[in-house]
Formats: structure tokens, sequence, C-alpha cells
């Protein structure tokens, strides 16, 4: 599946844990492993003042880099559920967490609406 | 910020204007003097890439803010020092202190099951010997 991804052994998330979840770290950790040799080669291809050949083959290589190592290839997800869609941004927890979490009085400053 | 000459134009107290070289030489002494870009014909240096922020930390405290290094990492990165993993070494005094009680993991099996082998290879009537 993902041989390329490798987690860190000392990994202790602390929020709620499945295989996508995993799955979605792993790529977080790869993207950032890889994120300086990415930029560097960015900064060749988009210079216009290097040889064509130089920028051309710093295209090609961005390219043939792994693909989990893309920023796109990361999706934020529920802490708590761990579900992919409807995430509150704010508050990393999806829309059926926020709404019995909000209820519950667990995050500060949510109150359900009333008029 | 690069002086362009539009701005350096904008701050001449009058509407005649200098030679076009002259006020280009202007805007090279003040890129000189104040170390800013002289990029006169707009030309694509990369430069964005350069000053973008780097995002792999942010993107990687998602899930569990703050708690990025252990003592793996420690050790991975520096493995010329050496670094104690507390956890570690709680979790075999335990195991040990398990072992001591009699409360250690089970012996592993060193021979399959003979009899279990038999009552698939034999007949109904061992099998029945068998289970009773």
């Amino acid at each position: 599946m993902f041989p390329t991804l490798r987690l860190s052994k000392a990994l202790n998330l602390g929020s709620f844990v499945n295989a996508r979840v995993l799955r979605d770290h792993a790529r977080r950790e790869a993207f950032a492993a890889a994120e300086l040799t990415r930029q560097a080669l960015r900064y060749i291809a988009q210079n216009t003042q290097l040889p064509l050949l130089q920028r051309t083959k710093a295209q090609v290589d961005l390219a043939l880099m792994d693909s989990n190592t893309r920023r796109m290839k990361i999706k934020n997800r529920c802490i708590v559920s761990g579900r992919g869609r409807g995430i509150l941004r704010n508050f990393r927890i999806c829309r059926y967490q926020f709404r019995l979490m909000g209820k519950a009085g667990d995050l500060p400053g949510v109150k359900k609406a009333n008029w | 910020m690069a002086t362009t000459i539009p701005t350096i134009v904008k701050l001449l107290p009058t509407k005649a204007l200098p030679p076009r070289e002259r006020l280009q030489e202007l805007a090279k002494t003040s890129a000189r003097i104040f170390s800013t870009t002289y990029n006169p014909h707009n030309l694509r240096t990369g430069n964005r890439v350069l000053r973008e922020r780097l995002k792999g930390p942010t993107l990687l405290d998602y899930y569990f803010p703050g708690r990025r290094v252990g003592v793996v990492d420690l050790r991975r990165y520096f493995p010329m020092m050496s670094f104690a993993d507390e956890d570690e070494r709680q979790r075999l005094l335990d195991v040990q202190s398990k072992k001591l009680r009699g409360k250690g993991a089970p012996k592993k099996k060193k021979e399959a099951n003979k009899k279990k082998a038999k009552i698939v290879r034999g007949s109904v009537e061992e099998y029945v010997l068998a289970r009773l």
C-alpha cells in the first residue's frame, strides 16, 4: 500500500486513531521530511535566470518525487472520530462531533443559538 | 521592497523628468544602498519560493500539537549521545517483577499437539476413543 511511508517509532497520537488517520499522519511526516528538497527544486525550476536544462531537470525531479510528499495529499481529519468530511478547521473536529461536544459544553465559547 | 522608477518619479518635485538611464541608475544605487532587489525587467527569479515559510512543522502538529519529539527521535538525531527512556525502563522492570511472581508470559510451544493430529487422520472409532 504505502511502502515509502514510515511512521515515527515514538509515535503517540493523542487523538482518535484508525488506519486513515495513521495514513494521513504518515503523509504529513513524509511531507515535512521532503519539504526542503521540494522547495529547492521549485526554486530552481521557477528561476528563469538559470539554464533551461537545469530547470527542466528540476521539474522532472519534482515530478518523480514520491507522491506522498505532496502537500495536497494531506487531508485534515476529525481528531475525535477520524472522519474525513465536514471538518471545522478551527476546531479540527467534524460537524457531528462539534454538535455533540458543543452541546456538552466541551468547546469553550461555543453555545447553541437560540432566538 | 525594490525601488521602482514610478515611485522615484512620484517623489520628484517637478514634472520635468531626468532621462530614463539616470532614473534607472538612481534605482540601482538605491537598491545597492538599502540592499533591496534591483530587477528592472521583473524577471522571475524564484525568490517567491525562498520567501515562503515551511509548512511541515505546522502540518505535523495537527493530530496532537506539541508532542512531536520522543526519546527515539532524540536517539536517531543525536546518535553520539545517550538518552534514558523512562517509560521503557519502567516496562522492563514491570515485566521482571511479573516473572518473579510467576505471572510472566507463557513459554512457547515446542511441538505441535500430537493428539489433534491423530484425530484428524484417524477413523471415526479412534476419534470417539480419543474423545472418551
